[in-house]
């Protein structure tokens, strides 16, 4: 889906549009972005941890079950 | 450095547009849609109608492939359309026509209460997230994009999306930080009035001004310190500095994080509509219950013999006479001065599920001006008029007395509104009134019955005039000659 860079639109155009984004407000949100992506990256990671624990305790009592 | 005001909307046709050529004799361009050169909203017979260019043609194929288009109708997130033939194309350089389902009304962001910006601001981060999940962005962020349709917000302007690039920033961040986040901020942290900022600023609140505005104490808000206070800051220093594109590139995840964050940053904006002179006024009527039930049921009976189907509230406060207009199954404005009465009817209208009422804060003495290029970009209140009734009940005595308006003036503006008025006259010896007049000389001396009556049947007749029961006070039905 994406165009990518590289297919005749210059550095410039990948940060252009029809309106005004200002130079300040690409920066910023560079470095906003950033910071706010390492909670939520460990926030994913934590809750990928629980499911795989819930999972995996799951599977046990089924197998306990199973097996008595 | 100013960027645009995007999209007109479908809704109620505008007059002849002042500077924008017309292609066809049946067709006529909207004022507003200039800006954008994806495509343009026109009309034609009535209808609005969106012509888009072959140069938004890969990106329009896109966002209906990707499936884009019909996740956001499913979760309500924006306007319907069908498509139309070619043969009803603007101009020949149309690629696609399509017919946007008709709005009953178009608002503007200076005049919504601060949970309908609210709204707008979420509908508008929803659509975002939706198109970064489908491979394409929002390439603007204007809060004209958004209106209310059926008790909700949504996005009325299909050509907003067009394909990610890989690595891109968002280039609408800072357009949604002047149009939502920071006129949001102001209202909840300053003064709610400043949502009329909008007014002055269409194309959203220069964030120095907000930034300076702000109190300190927002520098401890993490999401307002960034996305308001810093990113003002940096716009100033990089003011005139083009952004080379390595040093503004931003991978998929972290521009997911920067939407999940202005989200949270929008949703834990608080506003308690209190403290203001209006909002109890529903709950301290100076007549009795009998007289109020009375009043209720001659006001459905006008509305009834009225007929019609869009009735204007004006002076609506909690939406108590609206909530009637819109039993009978009425499309309804409600326009109120207060913006904490606005509020508070537009939060108890979203508990009952009513999608026929539409809340809106509006001065009468100064209603919203034509505004934007040629004054034809944003319409003014009267040409916006398309109600079949009026209802001006308890609203007299403060346009005459509070406001100074002559009565044959405020005759002369309702007949610019709607062809039937219902109109309750209050007297002089009312509570409320003698309230007004407690501290200032009486100067109205037309201010009776009498003097109504002669005022407004110079743009009226009289259909009906009842004495509302255990009340001094007079209700009118009255209609346009």
């Amino acid at each position: 889906m994406s165009r990518g860079r590289g297919r005749g639109r210059s550095d410039v155009d990948f940060v252009l549009a029809y309106i005004d984004a200002g130079s300040g407000s690409l920066l910023i949100q560079g470095l906003i972005a950033a910071l706010v992506a390492i909670p939520i990256f460990f926030r994913t990671q934590i809750s990928r941890a629980i499911r795989a624990i819930r999972r995996d305790s799951a599977q046990e009592r089924e197998s306990a079950q199973r097996g008595g | 450095m100013t960027g645009p005001t995007p999209e007109a909307v479908p809704g109620t046709e505008p007059r002849a547009p002042l500077a924008v050529p017309r292609a066809r004799a049946e067709s006529r361009r909207d004022p507003a849609s200039f800006r954008d050169p994806s495509g343009f909203v026109y009309w034609r017979d009535g209808r609005p109608f969106r012509q888009i260019n072959p140069a938004y043609s890969a990106d329009w194929e896109s966002f209906l492939a990707s499936g884009l288009h019909a996740r956001l109708l499913e979760r309500g997130v924006i306007l319907g359309h069908e498509d139309a033939p070619l043969e009803m194309a603007y101009d020949a350089n149309a690629w696609r026509v399509v017919a946007p389902e008709p709005l009953d009304f178009v608002s503007y962001p200076y005049e919504w209460t601060f949970g309908q910006l609210r709204d707008a601001a979420l509908v508008t981060l929803d659509a975002q997230a939706q198109a970064l999940d489908a491979g394409l962005t929002l390439k603007d962020a204007s809060a004209y994009n958004v209106q209310f349709h059926r008790g909700r917000a949504v996005l009325v302007d299909a050509l907003s999306f067009e394909r990610a690039e890989e690595g891109a920033p968002w280039v609408a961040y800072r357009q949604f930080c002047e149009h939502f986040l920071g006129p949001l901020a102001l209202m909840a942290y300053r003064d709610v009035r400043l949502g009329l900022l909008l007014r002055d600023f269409i194309d959203g609140v220069r964030l120095d001004l907000t930034s300076r505005l702000l109190p300190t104490r927002t520098w401890f808000r993490l999401g307002l310190a960034a996305h308001l206070h810093l990113h003002a800051r940096a716009q100033r220093r990089y003011q005139d500095r083009p952004a080379a594109a390595g040093s503004a590139s931003l991978s998929r995840n972290r521009l997911v994080a920067l939407i999940a964050s202005l989200r949270s940053a929008v949703e834990k904006l608080r506003w308690r509509p209190t403290g203001t002179e209006w909002v109890d006024y529903a709950g301290h009527t100076s007549y009795s219950g009998a007289a109020e039930a009375a009043k209720k049921r001659l006001v459905e009976q006008f509305l009834v013999d009225a007929g019609g189907n869009r009735v204007w509230d004006l002076g609506a406060n909690v939406g108590v006479y609206s909530r009637i207009a819109a039993q009978l199954g009425r499309s309804v404005i409600a326009f109120d001065v207060d913006p904490a009465a606005a509020e508070l009817h537009y939060r108890a209208l979203r508990a009952d599920g009513v999608q026929n009422v539409l809340p809106l804060v509006l001065d009468l003495a100064n209603p919203s001006p034509g505004l934007g290029w040629a004054h034809s970009e944003r319409r003014s209140l009267r040409e916006r008029a398309n109600a079949d009734v009026v209802l001006a009940l308890a609203l007299l005595h403060h346009l005459a007395i509070g406001g100074n308006v002559p009565l044959p003036m405020v005759s002369g503006f309702m007949a610019t509104l709607a062809p039937r008025l219902v109109i309750e006259f209050v007297p002089k010896d009312d509570p409320m009134v003698r309230r007004l007049l407690a501290t200032r000389r009486d100067v109205f001396a037309d201010y009776s019955l009498e003097g109504f009556r002669a005022a407004f049947s110079a743009d009226f007749e009289v259909v009906a005039e009842v004495p509302l029961e255990d009340s001094p006070r007079v209700l009118f039905h009255l209609r346009r000659r």
